[in-house]
């Protein structure tokens, strides 16, 4: 089993929009896939139509007493499960900070999922928090979503830095470009200086699209929506260069 | 996920349904779609009992759920289409062919039935218009089914509207549809008992479990008779080969519990059995290693190999002639039924003193009594010892191995799967021993067969005799050592506890 994470210190870069589809593209791809969003607002369980089971409680993501599968939910797509957000993730921290080794919760709870699913990947919150420190504890590997822009470049250097204080290397990071206008010379610049400093830069850019702006809408992975159109193209593109890498 | 039957047409069961569900659903219906092909199992139904089967259409084969009741990868064939029995190393590399190798390995699948069916799928919907089940309606042989295919996670709303499907005047139907439709078409289905229920409890009486377990392993047998004499898969007569070892294993070690003349009938009757298909296993088996055998020589040898696998094939079809007349005497099912009688009417003869005595009681004392031969025997092997003994070594092993996995349900578990690791781990090193053994033998038989100034095809059975020979050496040296491992106070442990001691 592959635990990933889709994570940015930045909001509004495209994490949610790259979890949702690349969760659809390696199911499409055979692997059995689940998605967990660890984001209170709930935006993954949304663009699949899919909402928490009533009984659902956010310490159970925790307890190590607690099983998850009674709360894992089937997308109508083959191969894909989601596991829904809870509101009551907005005090996931303060429930970790009681717990011993509070850095490795997430990573034990985790264990049973493996002989259920190839890929999890993880949605995770815009922020910097102990949540997130056993989020880097858990995975394998981090996909980064960057706008190219001077300002993306400071927020990934400093990503960078700091998962370097917690011994998450850089190799581990699997940064692309998000949300590129490729007419714009700042975007163009960005990516190419970024390159050059971080070679780990995949391929595949994911493009500025109207297709991937109205997922809310359609409430569907892009790959559905418009599979022939360039948002569609790149995130499935995207999909099979990271099962690749992987 | 339930099974339910209704009486209706395929076209009114949405309409019938729909109504008795709240308006928190909405039923999404796919239009009715037509399919014709066939049925394809090994003879034993294996795929079926995991729930799964192979359905051919047109030239696409499809391995489907049977409890989802959707196909879940296709094969593809490597070479042109006949229908014959087919192996899985015949499909194309893939999660079809993973599934069928990892199911049956040695068996082949064969057509069980054409097939025909009308099927309409309907997705439910939540109010957030989610696909939370799918209702499945199809129409095989005249007879109308209904699948409910609950997506997870969403078990609560399955119930309403299994509910819902209940009440449009629906009954449960307890077998799967496919046993139904197999049924209806006079094709057998296998049952062999699990021990489990055989063996609830140690306390029962020693001749009943025995005698019940020599009739499932009985029944076992006869099943693949058919298979046999159409020769459908050499996977049958090894099976059938197989129950008729188990239960002579089962009579040779477990004596006294019939009466001595009865034992003494038993014992001829199902040697005889055995004996029968002797020659035919050989050469299954000879056949069957044709192409390991040619990868010990150097290429331009293994042509001259070809005459011999030729003769071999000759003499099998001539064997198998034979075996396929006398399992279709009268005389030999007339034998097996009065066998079958003997076991079924066990309880009417007088008991002996053994036969009173509980299954643990007589299970504990033959297995803590093999198992100190086999140490006995072990200690005696060295170096200089004759194979002969290092073969008979195989056999007690296999008694006890046997013993292990007849009265599993009633030892302790732990030490009886560790003991069984343990065993089984050397009785694969004699195993390969004998095999080699076997082979060489084998060989030699045959260089008597060829003229001797024809060197041509001495030559490369010489070199495959010489090969073999550095194996069989090899092999000896690793069961020297590998035996040894079975004379430790952890393995005492293990028997220790089985027979609490």
């Amino acid at each position: 089993m592959r635990i990933l994470a889709s994570y940015s210190i930045k909001g509004g870069v495209g994490k949610t929009a790259a979890a949702v589809n690349l969760a659809y593209q390696f199911s499409q791809e055979s692997k059995r896939t689940l998605l967990i969003d660890l984001d209170p607002q709930g935006a993954s369980g949304f663009y699949f139509k899919i909402k928490p089971k009533k009984k659902f409680r956010s310490h159970t993501l925790i307890d190590k007493k607690e099983s998850l599968f009674p709360y894992i939910r089937e997308s109508d797509y083959e191969g894909l499960d989601v596991l829904p957000s809870s509101m009551g993730y907005r005090h996931l921290d303060i429930k970790l900070d009681d717990v011993k080794k509070s850095k490795d919760v997430l990573k034990k709870s985790f264990k049973e999922l493996k002989d259920e699913y190839d890929i999890v990947l993880l949605d995770c919150p815009p922020n910097i928090t102990l949540l997130s420190e056993n989020v880097f504890n858990a995975v394998e590997s981090i996909i980064v979503p960057v706008i190219p822009t001077p300002l993306s470049e400071r927020t990934f250097k400093q990503l960078i830095e700091f998962l370097d204080t917690h011994d998450f290397k850089a190799h581990r990071l699997i940064p692309f470009f998000s949300m590129v206008e490729k007419r714009k010379t700042i975007h163009h610049d960005s990516m190419e200086k970024l390159r050059d400093k971080y070679g780990n830069f995949m391929n595949t850019v994911i493009p500025r699209s109207a297709d991937i702006e109205r997922m809310g809408v359609h409430k569907k992975p892009v790959q559905c929506i418009a599979p022939k159109r360039i948002g569609g193209i790149a995130f499935r593109d995207l999909g099979r260069e990271i099962l690749m890498k992987l | 996920m339930s099974l339910v039957f209704i009486n209706d047409n395929l076209t009114g069961a949405v309409s019938q349904i729909n109504p008795l569900l709240n308006e928190s659903f909405t039923l999404i219906d796919i239009d009715l779609q037509q399919y014709t092909g066939s049925l394809w199992d090994s003879v034993d139904q294996r795929l079926l009992r995991k729930g799964l089967s192979v359905l051919k259409m047109n030239d696409l084969w499809q391995m489907w759920d049977l409890n989802l009741w959707i196909g879940t990868c296709e094969g593809t064939e490597k070479s042109l289409l006949r229908e014959k029995p087919m192996f899985w190393q015949e499909f194309n590399a893939g999660a079809f062919q993973d599934t069928l190798k990892g199911e049956l390995d040695l068996w082949s699948i064969t057509k069980l039935a054409d097939i025909q069916w009308v099927q309409k799928n309907v997705k439910v919907l939540n109010a957030d218009e989610k696909q939370v089940a799918e209702i499945i309606f199809f129409e095989v042989d005249g007879q109308t089914y209904v699948k409910l295919r609950c997506l997870r996670g969403y078990e609560d709303e399955l119930k309403v509207i299994e509910t819902a499907v209940k009440h449009a005047g629906n009954t449960p139907v307890p077998q799967h549809w496919v046993n139904v439709f197999l049924y209806k078409k006079n094709i057998s289905i296998f049952n062999e008992v699990s021990l489990t229920e055989l063996l609830p409890t140690g306390e029962i009486p020693i001749r009943r479990a025995v005698s019940d377990m020599i009739l499932n392993y009985l029944h076992t047998a006869r099943f693949y008779e058919e298979g046999i004499i159409n020769d459908i898969d050499t996977e049958c007569l090894h099976t059938y080969r197989v129950s008729i070892r188990k239960i002579r294993s089962l009579l040779s070690i477990i004596k006294d519990i019939y009466p001595p003349e009865d034992w003494q009938m038993l014992k001829v009757e199902f040697k005889e059995f055995q004996q029968e298909t002797n020659r035919l296993r050989d050469l299954d088996v000879f056949l069957m290693e044709e192409d390991n055998y040619k990868v010990l020589l150097p290429e331009k040898f293994r042509d001259l190999l070809e005459p011999l696998f030729k003769q071999a094939q000759t003499d099998r079809e001539q064997t198998y002639i034979k075996v396929k007349e006398l399992l279709s005497t009268e005389s030999y099912k007339t034998k097996a039924r009065n066998l079958e009688s003997y076991f079924e009417q066990a309880y009417k003869i007088p008991p002996t003193v053994e036969s009173r005595k509980t299954t643990k009681e007589v299970a504990q004392h033959h297995i803590k009594r093999i198992y100190r031969k086999m140490v006995k025997e072990i200690q005696l092997i060295n170096v200089n010892t004759a194979d002969e003994h290092i073969h008979e070594l195989r056999i007690i092993g296999k008694k006890l191995r046997y013993l292990l996995e007849f009265f599993d349900p009633i030892l302790d578990h732990s030490a009886q799967d560790k003991l069984l690791k343990a065993l089984k781990k050397i009785q694969n090193d004699l195993g390969k021993f004998n095999d080699l053994s076997v082979q060489i033998a084998s060989m030699t038989e045959k260089t008597e067969t060829i003229p001797e100034n024809d060197k041509e095809h001495l030559l490369p059975l010489g070199i495959l005799i010489g090969v073999l020979y550095h194996q069989y050496q090899e092999q000896r040296n690793i069961v020297l050592e590998s035996i040894q491992t079975f004379t430790t106070a952890k393995i005492k442990s293990y028997v220790n506890a089985i027979t609490e001691v």
